[in-house]
């Protein structure tokens, strides 16, 4: 099951998920399988768009940290062109309860976007 | 009082333990050299069940998609220098095992290290002065760290990657046949280059309340509450929002005087549930069974 969620909408739509709401020259939706987020394995797909238009050949990185923990995740993301502005991300490994910050990095150039999605899990 | 303490070792060894030097000394958990005791060693052994969690907001939420187990097996010793301090170590052994969504998993590692020095400043039971004594402590990063996991639960990490020296306090009163005793400790992480970043920890401060009572002959009770409060987490060199950690716990312990110098240990200790008393922080059911041997050279 998908939830196709963009990061505005994850503020107020997506329960525990939230963003932080940092920026760039890019603009980034997400959506996530399972939806939402949950413990263990999960995939983002990212779709980077710039003023609308889809950005392709941008090299994408995913990174989850628990802050309070001082660690990430026991699993790098690898990150798939999709084309047509989209990414796969995959594994996104939640591997324990707390507050995760997955953060979101693109860049293409001299252009770059940064942003990170919370998530409280239980 | 050492020499007195000795000769009812060797004329009564029943009651070596008895008396206002020693009541606390095998309480699980919170173990010390007696006065008359110039070593001991021991080794417990705890099963620890997730329970739940405090989030960052310092919310109780019990586990749902989850489960953990951690079954820790520890050897530790102590001997006295000079007289009136005590080294010790502790080398911990953990099984973890987890289950988080589809994920599960099981491994096996050492754990950090811990080495420590205390140094009596008055004797407890010596005077009617509370028992004082400062403690210096030291988590060497033995154990696998996160940033080192080879599965994808981590279930092979065991330590926290960072050393982590310690200074504190212990006070202790003894009512005979009631004690009571109150651990300090600030402790300062170290930071370490870790997967590609510099991470390290703001200063921690814990405290321990440990209340006990000698039943007879053969057995100390103990009651005890634990708090602690983690610094903040730090990547290169700043300070992460929301990531300070506090947890709380009360225990229950059990000392069975099996014979002179030899005791058999029980202790179960729990979180408590509530929201505010904790952040950050995940927690479980923990049962420990201990077997400890004191002496003298």
């Amino acid at each position: 099951v998908r939830l196709l969620c963009s990061i505005a909408l994850l503020i107020a739509g997506c329960g525990e998920a939230a963003s932080t709401g940092a920026g760039g020259d890019f603009t980034f939706a997400v959506t996530s399988d399972p939806s939402p987020l949950g413990l263990g394995r999960n995939t983002l797909y990212i779709e980077v768009t710039a003023d609308g238009a889809p950005v392709d050949g941008a090299q994408v990185e995913v990174d989850p940290e628990m802050p309070a923990h001082g660690h990430g995740s026991t699993e790098s993301p690898q990150v798939e062109a999709l084309g047509g502005g989209r990414y796969r991300a995959f594994p996104v490994t939640l591997h324990m309860p707390g507050h995760w910050v997955i953060g979101l990095h693109a860049t293409k150039g001299d252009l770059a976007a940064d942003d990170s999605i919370e998530v409280r899990l239980r | 009082v050492k020499v007195v303490a000795a000769l009812l070792v060797a004329l009564a060894p029943g009651l070596a333990r008895a008396g206002a030097c020693c009541a606390s000394a095998g309480a699980p958990g919170f173990e010390r050299l007696a006065t008359w005791e110039d070593f001991a060693f021991g080794v417990r052994s705890g099963l620890s069940s997730s329970l739940g969690g405090w989030d960052d907001r310092g919310r109780w939420a019990a586990d749902r998609d989850y489960d953990e187990q951690v079954w820790r097996t520890e050897v530790y010793g102590l001997a006295r220098v000079l007289g009136w301090a005590s080294v010790e170590a502790h080398v911990p052994f953990l099984r973890t095992s987890r289950q988080a969504g589809d994920l599960s998993g099981a491994d096996f590692g050492v754990g950090d290290v811990q080495v420590g020095l205390r140094a009596a400043l008055v004797e407890v039971g010596e005077s009617s002065l509370p028992g004082v004594a400062l403690t210096l402590g030291l988590v060497a990063p033995t154990g696998r760290a996160s940033d080192e996991a080879q599965t994808a639960l981590g279930t092979d990490v065991t330590g926290r990657g960072l050393w982590i020296p310690s200074v504190g306090v212990s006070l202790e009163k003894p009512w005979m046949p009631w004690f009571a005793r109150l651990d300090a400790a600030v402790s300062a992480p170290l930071p370490a280059k870790r997967g590609g970043h510099d991470r390290g920890e703001s200063p921690g401060v814990s405290g321990a309340l440990v209340l006990g009572r000698e039943l007879g002959k053969w057995f100390t009770a103990s009651a005890s509450a634990r708090v602690q409060w983690a610094g903040d987490q730090r990547l290169d060199g700043r300070a992460l929002p929301d990531s300070a950690a506090r947890e709380s716990a009360l225990g229950a312990g059990l000392t069975w005087h099996l014979r002179p110098g030899l005791a058999a240990q029980a202790a179960a200790e729990v979180p408590l549930p509530v929201d505010g008393m904790g952040s950050n922080r995940n927690l479980g059911l923990t049962a420990t069974l201990g077997l400890r041997y004191g002496g003298a050279w």
